[in-house]
């Protein structure tokens, strides 16, 4: 008993913050704050003003596709 | 290819860049190495385009070409120190005045310092709702590994913002 005990003790006590208890959930009100920042902070990116350089981008591919030969 | 079925594909493909972007963003965490990412990940989706099988997620398909071509970038960087830090905290500056800019300031920050492999889950799983099947796909990893990302994820998040101390209930 002793020793068994004795490695549990150490091994806990070396455990990382943020690295323990993977598989323990969350309160359901803590997930859902975090799920709450993540989609406000993902879609502040999604709703920021396009620059020109995709649909540029997009249009030369259509039209090399246009082109015979220019697109394999 | 047929010419209408390329100007769908290119329609479809604009579509997706605001979310190619954010996903992007949130791997690199620099806005100009994630749009460059946008723009590999476009053309290499425009020249396989041939390859995409009608039908299946389309989303899916273009964000595992995106991430794939993050992953072989970081690859070939791996003695470059990352620079994410600063980058996601810079683009702060645009986000407006909202009572909850500090809370989202601060979760940004958090987020950054998750390993790219976690934030890539919690953003695929939390922000584009993508199940855990599909992304385990995505990325060529069991579910239950997709499953432990996310969770750890969410796990250091609280820790690090103090969500799971009793003062932190209301949001």
């Amino acid at each position: 008993m002793p020793e068994d005990d004795q490695r549990k003790v150490t091994n806990s006590s070396h455990r990382k913050v943020g690295d323990g208890l993977p598989d323990t959930p969350l309160p359901p009100h803590v997930q859902a704050r975090i799920g709450r920042q993540l989609k406000r902070a993902y879609e502040d990116i999604i709703a920021e003003p396009l620059p020109d350089r995709f649909g540029t981008l997009l249009d030369e591919l259509a039209k090399s596709a246009k082109r015979p030969g220019a697109d394999s | 290819m047929s010419d209408t079925a390329d100007i769908n594909f290119q329609k479809e493909l604009a579509a997706l860049v605001p979310n190619l972007r954010a996903f992007a963003r949130s791997l690199s965490g620099n806005p100009d190495r994630a749009d460059d990412l946008v723009q590999e990940a476009l053309v290499k989706a425009w020249q396989n385009r041939g390859t995409f099988a009608e039908g299946s997620n389309l989303k899916a398909w273009v964000f595992t070409i995106l991430r794939n071509t993050f992953l072989s970038e970081l690859r070939k960087r791996k003695n470059e120190v990352e620079d994410a830090d600063g980058a996601f905290a810079n683009s702060l500056a645009t986000v407006g005045n909202q009572a909850s800019h500090m809370d989202l300031l601060d979760f940004r920050a958090a987020f950054e310092t998750l390993p790219a492999d976690q934030r890539e889950a919690l953003i695929l799983v939390g922000a584009e709702g993508f199940g855990y099947e599909e992304v385990a796909l995505m990325c060529g990893c069991a579910v239950g590994t997709i499953k432990s990302r996310v969770n750890r994820a969410r796990q250091k998040l609280a820790t690090l913002l103090a969500h799971d101390s009793p003062a932190a209930v209301a949001d």
